[in-house]
């Protein structure tokens, strides 16, 4: 099967050629998909999609042309490259436009289990059904609004002009569950949580819905919270949002080119707090991102992108590489039904030194912030927003929920300002990543 | 021969594409076929082709260019109680067969587990015959060298406003769908409709901080109507003139105040913070207006309405006709006068709450099957012109645009504004950037005491998201209100 996806996509490169175009890549993804769905407590449908699509890349004197379609029919799929190919006529010239070269690699291990391949409609909806136990046992007053188990098998080609052909099988499981409580005429707020893997054995469902629902129960009776200027312990998912996500942003070398990124101009320069390493890493065994080849066929490594706080690497695709006459780091991303982007694979913080009861135990008062909603600027940097399921903190003790509290303040600023890192860490979708610890932010109760 | 709808107006008319039409009645003919060797309680069977463009230039570069074709069937079945769904990629006898008989397979595992079965499907006008969405030129007939011509023009624009406008961007994008729909229970069904979209995005730099512009417009219907309320310039000159508004405004320290929200900003509350919690699945499982119909929740002057039609202007994106059940849309008052009124159904739901299904089941590709899902979501217009509501302010804010944010299911909402103007005695002053209004949205549309008359629909650009996409649309009038501002 994979030698037919591959085949077809090296089939087109050579019709491409012969239509006009100088270089032409193809991607195709094949797969198949199963997920069991719960809706308020109950089951609510499984359902399965078998599908393909093909995206279809020209340049004809460097001018781009992209067009795609959710088929390997050859018919079809010859109208689709024809119309890249004109496309590609009307489009304007850019001379970075060029596809990467064919470079020596070999395979990342762990992106294929056969568990996840084997498993029957029954199986995957005995897992959903599962989550809802384990979330409905922990308290009746929990509400399980909907929650999703999924298992996907599909297998990736690659072929372009210049003699790169590269495919690889994988597998994933995705699951997510959103809940609430009620209990006579109050409704908690609501919350959520995600993850997923490569292997069926990590699948770790069952305690995901268990602490979702935990959280939610403290979360019934929330406190108000009068405004002060405190620490914040942000949880990984908190974080994520807060804190990585802008640094992603700005490690962009699309948005460092476009000069709305605030690293432009500071590799080697001090962007966060002394103790802070991050890595992205697309070839970490079992990496949820993890694969052999990225979006244009050119191989994943590990790449330190901050170490000891200083900035180190600017994440390429081959168009930002030629435009800053680098190599790309294989960082193109996407699906087949767009041109490639920049994007990280699996992104991990390095453990700190400290237990998170120790981060806890440290704070005068502050506030211990689950989950972040609001806006963050990732071109300036500021936030501001609701710290979500988010618990008081006096006098090194971790105390109830608060409700609508905000925070503000300015994300770069915060990078520089972290205080403490823990050594618990926690695997989310592809992040893995610690509490941090921030002294001196402005809390404003509702 | 069966008559052509046209979105808001009964005609007969000729499919523009008479070879698309033909496949289109063959391929009713096909899923008839399919659904006669279904044995089940209910089913029905999808077909949707969707033809898509996306343009994006940034500062004066094409970032990106993509074409798209997709199509495939979506397969439904209710048997003993519960649902089964499959979609495939194809529409051979085989695949679709396939695709059925996997549909019906999942029906019958998850009844074995459903606590509660689905008793019946409520009962339904139900949809027969072509439905086509009225366009002022159609999106075919503009080539895509013009539409990327447009989008490199609307960029270079926002540049060449001022010397402080660093980076721009635009994006257009293009939604043309065709649908073939048949039930076991009498739907049948083809629907043609387009929906484009433009936005721009204008960004300064002040010292070391961006400040970012906008402006976007979403539609159901053709290139005309995409720019019938300002073409591509006037589009990049609001998003760089607010974008050089911003630059010089200040940031503002958080407090409860009164404010005047825009039309977008109406919408979005109306749709996020109101809309959501009148999902009949969400109801179901615990929403705070579940045990309040009949019962006031916000102030008499709100009534607020989701169509699938676009009242008081034409053109709004999340309009349709008919629903992915095969139930023909009207207009659906949730909150008349401040009192809850209805909520929003499919015909599973309607069944158990025993009301009239509202046409609200909606499913974005083939290979989703239909939720429940808001189209477009509004605040009915007052009688106050938009003048005349900031002269009686003595002291708030005039708020415009959304930039981001989310909505609880207990109706708590965060979003982000885009701009907020000070209002002094009657007349607006400095004006602030950064700011986030919070709040309960029953708790603050209880506070509305004014609604102006100057209705727009303004959240046609870009998607709702639920597991899977919507295009919907939202507006109002402006309203005054009371809520919570975060600055920084």
């Amino acid at each position: 099967m994979q030698a037919d996806i591959l085949s077809l996509c090296s089939h087109l490169v050579r019709k491409g050629l012969s239509y006009g175009a100088d270089e032409i890549e193809v991607f195709s993804v094949s797969q198949r998909s199963m997920d069991a769905g719960i809706e308020n407590n109950d089951v609510k449908l499984e359902k399965a999609n078998t599908g393909s699509s093909v995206g279809i890349r020209v340049f004809r004197n460097r001018s781009l042309g992209f067009a795609c379609a959710n088929t390997l029919d050859r018919e079809r799929l010859d109208r689709t490259l024809r119309n890249a190919v004109s496309i590609s006529r009307n489009s304007p010239r850019d001379d970075n436009n060029s596809l990467p070269g064919a470079r020596q690699s070999s395979p990342v291990g762990g992106t294929y289990d056969d568990t996840i391949e084997a498993l029957d409609e029954g199986q995957l909806l005995e897992r959903a059904l599962r989550m809802l136990g384990a979330a409905k046992g922990v308290d009746d007053r929990i509400v399980v609004e909907s929650a999703r188990f999924e298992a996907l098998v599909g297998e990736k080609a690659l072929a372009n002009s210049s003699g790169l052909e590269r495919s690889e099988r994988f597998t994933a499981i995705y699951y997510d569950v959103t809940a609430h409580a009620v209990e006579g005429p109050l409704v908690s707020a609501a919350d959520y949580r995600v993850n997923g893997h490569r292997f069926l054995e990590e699948d770790d469902s069952e305690r995901t819905s268990r602490e979702l629902a935990r959280s939610i129960v403290r979360a019934l009776h929330p406190k108000k919270l009068e405004s002060f200027k405190g620490a914040l312990i942000l949880s990984p998912i908190a974080s994520m949002e807060l804190l990585v996500s802008p640094v992603l942003f700005s490690v962009d070398s699309n948005n460092v080119q476009k000069g709305i990124s605030k690293f432009k101009g500071m590799i080697g320069q001090r962007v966060a707090s002394p103790s802070i390493d991050i890595y992205d890493d697309g070839t970490r065994p079992r990496g949820l991102s993890s694969s052999s080849f990225d979006r244009e066929g050119v191989p994943h490594r590990r790449l330190a992108i901050v170490k000891g706080g200083m900035l180190s690497a600017f994440l390429y695709d081959q168009y930002t590489a030629n435009k800053d006459s680098t190599e790309s780091t294989g960082h193109a991303s996407g699906s087949p039904r767009s041109v490639p982007s920049i994007d990280a694979t699996n992104i991990s913080v390095e453990e700190g030194d400290r237990s998170l009861q120790d981060l806890i135990s440290s704070v005068t008062r502050g506030l211990f912030v689950q989950r972040f909603s609001g806006r963050v600027d990732p071109v300036s940097g500021d936030m501001s927003g609701v710290a979500k399921m988010s618990r008081e903190i006096v006098s090194g003790t971790i105390g109830d929920v608060v409700r609508e509290t905000m925070i503000s303040g300015n994300v770069y600023d915060m990078l520089l300002r972290i205080d403490g890192i823990s050594r618990d860490r926690e695997r989310i979708l592809d992040f893995e990543l610690p509490y941090f610890k921030i002294e001196d932010i402005s809390i404003t109760g509702g | 021969m069966i008559g052509l709808t046209i979105f808001g107006s009964v005609q007969t008319k000729q499919i523009r594409d008479s070879r698309l039409g033909l496949y289109l009645m063959r391929m009713l003919d096909s899923l008839h076929r399919l659904l006669g060797r279904i044995s089940c309680d209910y089913a029905d069977a999808r077909y949707q082709r969707r033809e898509s463009i996306v343009i994006s230039v940034a500062k004066g570069e094409l970032e990106e260019v993509v074409s798209s074709e997709t199509s495939g069937v979506g397969v439904r079945v209710l048997k003993n109680g519960s649902w089964g769904f499959a979609s495939v990629n194809s529409t051979s006898d085989e695949d679709l067969k396939k695709a059925a008989e996997s549909a019906e397979r999942a029906a019958l595992l998850t009844s074995e587990s459903r606590r509660k079965r689905i008793e019946g499907l409520a009962e339904a006008r139900l949809a027969k015959g072509r439905f086509e969405s009225e366009a002022r030129q159609p999106l075919s007939d503009i080539t895509i060298e013009e539409k990327m011509k447009m989008v490199f023009e609307t960029e270079k624009r926002m540049r060449e406003r001022s010397a402080d406008i660093v980076s721009a961007s635009c994006s257009y994008a293009e939604l043309i769908d065709r649908k073939a729909f048949v039930s076991t229970d009498g739907a049948e069904f083809e629907l043609h409709s387009s929906k484009p979209s433009i936005r721009a995005v204008a960004v300064c730099m002040s010292g070391s901080e961006s400040v970012v512009g906008m402006d976007a417009i979403g539609v159901t219907g053709g290139w005309g109507d995409l720019f019938a309320k300002r073409d591509n310039i006037a589009i990049a000159d609001r998003a760089a003139a607010q974008a050089m508004r911003l630059l010089s405004a200040s940031h503002m320290k958080g407090s409860r105040e009164t404010v005047i929200l825009n039309p977008g900003l109406v919408g979005l509350i109306s749709h996020e913070a109101i809309g959501h919690t009148v999902e009949a699945d969400l109801v179901k499982s615990g929403s705070p207006v579940s045990d309040k119909i009949g019962k006031k929740v916000v102030s008499d002057l709100v009534t607020l309405v989701d169509s699938g039609h676009s009242e008081h202007r034409p053109g709004a994106a999340g309009t349709l006709p008919v629903d992915d059940e095969g139930v023909v849309t009207k207009k659906t008052t949730i909150i008349e006068k401040g009192i809850v009124k209805g909520f929003l159904f499919d015909r599973e739901n309607a069944f158990i709450f025993g009301r009239e299904p509202t046409g609200n089941a909606r499913a974005f590709e083939y290979t989703d099957e239909p939720i429940v899902r808001m189209r477009n979501t509004y605040i009915e217009p007052g009688d106050w012109k938009l003048d005349e509501l900031i002269e009686d302010t003595k002291r708030g804010y005039l708020l415009t645009g959304a930039l981001n944010g989310e909505a609880d299911s207990d109706a708590e909402f965060m979003f982000a504004v885009q701009e907020a103007r000070e209002i002094k005695d009657g007349e607006l002053g400095e004006t602030y950037r950064g700011v986030v209004i919070s709040g309960n949205a029953f708790e603050v549309l209880s506070t509305v005491d004014a609604i102006s008359d100057d209705f727009e629909w303004d959240m046609g650009f870009g998607h709702c998201g639920k597991g899977q996409l919507a295009k919907v649309d939202g507006g109002g009038g402006h309203i005054r209100c009371k809520a919570l501002l975060g600055g920084r």
